[in-house]
């Protein structure tokens, strides 16, 4: 079983919220000083549910990951946990993309590794919350593709797979190669040991540029762009607060309740 | 109307908390304020080793305690050393926390013939003086660690405690708040004072009235004594530790090893087994984990207990400690020029062992104004003018 895993180096989600800032300049988030990025925890579970088949099939599992300025450490995290090859899409070219341009590149670099049977996204990153790029890849590729994802089987050369809905979840069996998209309901991600950080630590990911891919310029990042962002900012939000008095604590009671049904609350 | 207390204790840490606890005990309340949680810094992310081992720092790394205040510095730990085992159960029921306590006896292994010969010279020596240590051979390391990895050729044995150093830390917070404490959020930013006393404690949002300001905030200690003109001498260092899950549990002796760059195995009583590693990393005030402290001390563990290959990283922590600018004394005591501001830092790596005999003191120079222990050469009007 070859396994495709696409992952996203982010800002910790667990950062404080207070450390959150926005440039309204450049409608840019401001990365926040201190606080290491990390990979975005639902591809953590898609590493996961790709490890799982590993440990049950075998196989051989390939982490995708486009971006700049990647820290190694971060993005190495996959190879820790168990996975075997890593390639970085990075260059300028690639940065400030939408979801368009990024699943875009992700298809053609996955096109160019060519011997798959199953590809992973996390079901949406924890920055942008977009959650396209794992459908457009599977657009792009023309695979058939499954979203939030609980539990991943490979059963007779087909994925059985567990979707998360509304109140519980349904089965979906799919044709391989085939996109499946994962979510947190599928368990948390293993924790690294110590052999394989060890071992990740020596091995070199391999890096693409947009020409390794067969990706020109004006497709690639910012350039290739199909929406806009109009404007980036930090939602305000308002509380009013007043205090309901009265002479005794039963007139202030009776006061509340006349305040709450003025307000049609009661 | 700003809030009025007897005993304001700026700092949330394991000697705040000691301070607030002791107090409580002699029925002196206290409200300490706490700018994160408390034990959000050094104190909750500590290894929690008690041993008389960990003394070695002081006494053996040549110039770290002056001439004349060592057996100062060993009385802080001997009282921890004797305390600690009916601390934890006073804890428990006071407090309502179990702090992990359990023994564990250390062992410094050694795998090199050179350093073989050094150590055994160096037990007789801390024999001569007092200490209770021994050599053991080769065959009784491996007995009592059997995964210890071929070639050690001995090792120094030594009595130890441990606790989980974030539980003990807010186990002194509930029991001192079950004896009619108060814990406060907020950050101090200064006072306000009248002549040489300082009457409230500003905090960003309020202010709180205080007969004793008592300041216990680790290497932030120096900013608070700057509002009060008052220059304190500090080196911040960072002390990162690693937290392992291990597939099986492993015997309860925190082996320390002078493989690779050096490392101490600690395993707790929760099953899990932290890495550390003693060095001297000057910050300032930098207290992110490092790739590199991750990799080299993982490399020595492994060379150390080579089953340990398959632990799983949990947890990766950093925190920054302060300490005398060039050797390894606390400071306790009252501020000079201040009626009645009392400081208590540069408790190093040592603040948790130190934490019973810090909290005693300072509630007896509070309540009595002296204390009867030997703290001279910790007296802030030594390095503080």
């Amino acid at each position: 079983m070859n396994m495709i895993v696409c992952v996203k180096q982010v800002i910790d989600p667990e950062a404080p919220p207070a450390s959150f800032k926005v440039d309204a300049a450049s409608n840019k988030v401001v990365p926040p000083p201190g606080v290491p990025p990390v990979i975005s925890p639902f591809d953590e579970n898609a590493v996961e549910a790709a490890l799982r088949i590993k440990d049950a099939h075998g196989g051989k599992i390939t982490v995708l990951s486009l971006g700049v300025n990647l820290l190694r450490e971060v993005v190495k995290k996959p190879l820790s946990m168990g996975a075997d090859e890593l390639i970085l899409l990075e260059d300028e070219a690639f940065a400030d993309g939408d979801s368009w341009s990024t699943a875009y590149a992700l298809a053609m670099a996955i096109k160019k590794i060519g011997d798959y049977d199953l590809v992973f996204c996390g079901r949406q990153a924890a920055d942008w919350d977009a959650g396209q790029v794992g459908s457009g890849i599977a657009e792009i590729l023309g695979l058939p593709s499954v979203t939030v994802a609980r539990k991943v089987d490979i059963n007779d050369g087909k994925a059985r797979v567990e979707r998360v809905t509304a109140d519980g979840y349904e089965v979906v069996e799919v044709s391989l190669p085939a996109l499946i998209t994962v979510s947190n309901e599928l368990g948390e991600a293993r924790y690294p040991t110590i052999k394989g950080i060890m071992a990740a630590k020596k091995v070199e990911p391999i890096v693409w540029k947009p020409a390794d891919i067969g990706v020109e310029a004006a497709q690639a990042g910012a350039a290739g762009r199909q929406a806009k962002l109009v404007k980036l900012f930090q939602p305000v939000h308002e509380g009013k607060c007043e205090v309901i008095e009265g002479e005794s604590l039963e007139e202030a009671g009776v006061n509340l309740a006349l305040k709450l049904r003025e307000a049609k609350l009661l | 109307m700003p809030f009025k207390e007897d005993v304001v204790i700026v700092g949330g840490g394991v000697a705040g908390c000691s301070i607030a606890y002791h107090l409580a005990k002699q029925g002196v309340p206290s409200l300490i304020i706490e700018r994160d949680a408390i034990g959000s810094q050094a104190s909750g992310k500590a290894w929690g080793v008690i041993s008389p081992s960990t003394n070695l720092v002081l006494y053996v790394e040549g110039d770290w305690v002056p001439e004349g205040t060592m057996r100062s510095c060993l009385s802080l730990s001997d009282e921890g050393l004797r305390r600690f085992p009916q601390l934890a159960r006073e804890l428990k029921e006071e407090g309502g926390v179990d702090v992990g306590y359990g023994e564990l006896p250390v062992i410094r292994t050694v795998f090199d013939e050179s350093e073989e010969k050094h150590l055994k010279e160096r037990v007789s020596k801390l024999k001569g003086d007092g200490f209770e240590v021994s050599w053991i051979e080769a065959d009784e390391v491996r007995a009592r660690c059997p995964d210890i990895a071929p070639g050690v050729c001995g090792g120094t044995l030594w009595s130890g405690h441990q606790v989980e150093p974030y539980r003990y830390t807010l186990a002194l917070a509930q029991a001192a708040e079950a004896k009619g404490a108060s814990i406060k959020q907020g950050e101090a930013v200064g006072f306000r004072y009248q002549g040489s006393k300082v009457t409230s404690v500003i905090l960003a949002t309020s202010e709180i009235e205080a007969d004793v300001v008592v300041l216990a905030m680790g290497p932030w200690t120096a900013q608070a004594t700057a509002w009060l003109g008052k220059e304190l001498p500090m080196r911040v260092t960072r002390d990162q530790c690693l937290v392992l899950e291990v597939p099986q549990w492993l015997p309860p002796w925190r082996i320390t090893s002078g493989q690779g760059v050096g490392v101490a195995i600690v395993p707790k009583v929760d099953g899990k087994v932290i890495l550390g590693h003693w060095e001297d990393d000057r910050v300032d005030f930098d207290d992110r984990p490092t790739e590199e402290f991750r990799l080299s001390v993982m490399e020595a563990a492994v060379a150390t207990i080579p089953r340990l290959e398959e632990a799983k990283l949990v947890e990766h922590r950093a925190a920054v400690e302060a300490w005398h600018p060039n050797s390894g004394l606390p400071m306790l005591g009252r501020l000079p020029g201040w009626d009645n501001v009392y400081l208590v830092t540069w408790l190093a790596g040592f603040g948790i062992q130190w934490s019973p005999a810090v909290g005693r003191i300072m509630t007896d120079l509070i309540v009595k104004g002296r204390s009867e222990d030997p703290i001279e050469a910790f007296n802030p009007a030594r390095y503080v003018s």
